[in-house]
């Protein structure tokens, strides 16, 4: 908890060293809910529905934000390739910490998941007055719930790739084609058909982080996918691809 | 000329660092189209009225995300600037006999002389599936896109120079692509904006990505609004360079 308690404040000070930063960053994640919501209603043209509701999109497009907020907890994985070439991963084998942990509290960026945590709740805040939308505390903690869970089976499965890089020092091309699947978070899996719609939940999750926690949200008949069995192969897969890769990790000496 | 020459040599042979990144983002061309096709036939047979089909917006994504994976290392330019300026890297380009703002840019053009025929010619055999390409078209696209990436240059070279006066420029960067994939079409053909806003189909962003793929389609009138643009923001970061340059304080690197 100390340690924790350390990353925290590092992280915000190392925000505050720059004059403005904050405000930029709050800038930034508020531009990207704009251009989702712009994009929404240029699609929309004036008509009510199309097959989703306006408001579903909506919604929508702030539980992605939110789930963009939540996976800011594991940022650190993003850039271990690049630690690993420069050889600097090594540092942390010294410590008496899981390597692993130590490196997500290092890069844990605190003010931007802050940010984008609270611009999604007033945006769905907002979206619910707008469309006179009826949320109950037991719809909210389920969707928060179901939108916890698929990160971490996300990230669990993004983990199991990158962390190849021990072995193979060499894994942005496939990383980053997992990354750009991100764009499919922002759609009504609904519109899918039904083989990328298996894909996108148990392969390449995203239907989990936004679309599935939406359904949740606002209370809609749709079965869930059951995560008994793809969840507890994710962990095993993500488990087995550290243990070995770290095995055959060699130092490049930075 | 020989600087500049040697500029893009010098990135050609640097090519292999990126040139497995935009095959690999070129795998991902066929997978956003297909979220865009259903996207889109999803909307229209649900009877919203859009001023497109489902193949023009087809055609029109295509030659955006082609476009995108050949010119994206335009955008490297930010960290570039910025970097050589808060680690004092800029003491050396000063002291040469060479124009930085031009030494960057030609690397930079280095970089994409490989990827952007490259990106025209797959986009061009992917065309063959769906319509016969106008030769003249293709061509005129090739000059588009370099207009256009001259645009992106430049307005990336003019956020990176900021740091002379705000020391940090990554996040400003970050709001930039998210304005730009509004404005330059990325995000949705500018075609389909309301009436009343479709002036911004002449905004200096359209120019990466909107106006290239207007001229494949035979509106060649574009490619001098893009070569205004490249004229005025090619100035103002000329300016910007001088006045910044004043400013700096070496780092000592």
């Amino acid at each position: 908890m100390k340690i924790l308690m350390q990353f925290i404040r590092i992280s915000v000070k190392r925000i505050l060293a720059y004059p403005n930063e904050i405000y930029m960053v709050f800038l930034q994640a508020f531009v990207s809910v704009v251009s989702t919501a712009l994009f929404w209603a240029v699609l929309f043209s004036g008509e009510e529905a199309y097959g989703h509701s306006q408001e579903f999109v909506y919604i929508l497009a702030m539980i992605a934000l939110l789930s963009n907020g939540v996976q800011e907890l594991f940022f650190g994985l993003r850039d271990l390739e690049y630690l690993v070439q420069a050889g600097e991963f090594d540092r942390y084998l010294y410590l008496p910490r899981s390597p692993l942990l130590l490196r997500l509290g290092e890069t844990l960026p605190v003010v931007p998941m802050c940010q984008q945590i609270l611009i999604a709740l007033a945006g769905i805040a907002l979206v619910t007055v707008r469309f006179g939308i009826m949320l109950t505390p037991g719809r909210f903690l389920k969707c928060v719930g179901f939108l916890l869970l698929g990160t971490v089976y996300y990230q669990m499965i993004y983990g199991a790739v990158t962390f190849l890089c021990l072995r193979t020092e060499n894994i942005s091309s496939l990383r980053d084609l997992i990354f750009q699947f991100g764009d499919y978070k922002q759609y009504p899996l609904g519109i899918f058909p039904i083989v990328i719609r298996f894909f996108l939940t148990y392969i390449i999750p995203m239907g989990l982080v936004a679309y599935y926690p939406t359904v949740l949200l606002l209370g809609l008949d749709e079965p869930l996918p059951q995560l008994y069995l793809a969840m507890p192969l994710a962990a095993a897969a993500c488990w087995w691809s550290y243990r070995t890769s770290i095995k055959k990790y060699a130092s490049n000496g930075g | 000329m020989k600087i500049c020459r040697i500029s893009i040599f010098i990135e050609i042979r640097k090519m292999k660092q990126y040139i497995i990144n935009f095959f690999t983002s070129l795998m991902y061309v066929p997978i956003s189209l297909l979220i865009y096709y259903f996207l889109y036939r999803s909307i229209l047979e649900s009877g919203v009225k859009l001023a497109a089909d489902v193949s023009e917006l087809m055609a029109y994504y295509t030659v955006v995300l082609f476009i995108r994976a050949a010119v994206s290392h335009a955008m490297r330019a930010v960290y570039d600037v910025f970097t050589d300026i808060n680690d004092g890297d800029l003491d050396l380009w000063i002291v040469c006999p060479v124009s930085y703002p031009f030494v960057r840019f030609f690397r930079a053009m280095g970089s994409v002389i490989v990827t952007v025929p490259t990106g025209i010619l797959l986009l061009v055999a992917a065309m063959c599936f769906w319509s016969q390409p106008d030769p003249v078209g293709v061509l005129l696209l090739l000059v588009s896109t370099f207009l256009g990436f001259t645009v992106l240059y430049a307005m990336m070279f003019l956020l990176g120079l900021l740091t002379f006066w705000i020391k940090t420029v990554l996040t400003i960067r970050d709001i930039f692509w998210g304005i730009l994939s509004i404005f330059s079409g990325e995000l949705i053909p500018l075609q389909l904006l309301p009436e009343k806003l479709r002036f911004f189909a002449w905004n200096p962003l359209a120019s990466v990505y909107y106006m290239p793929a207007r001229v494949l389609e035979g509106e060649w009138g574009y490619l001098w609004v893009q070569l205004a643009y490249v004229v005025l923001l090619g100035g103002a970061a000329l300016l910007v360079w001088r006045v910044g340059l004043r400013k700096y304080e070496s780092q000592g690197g």
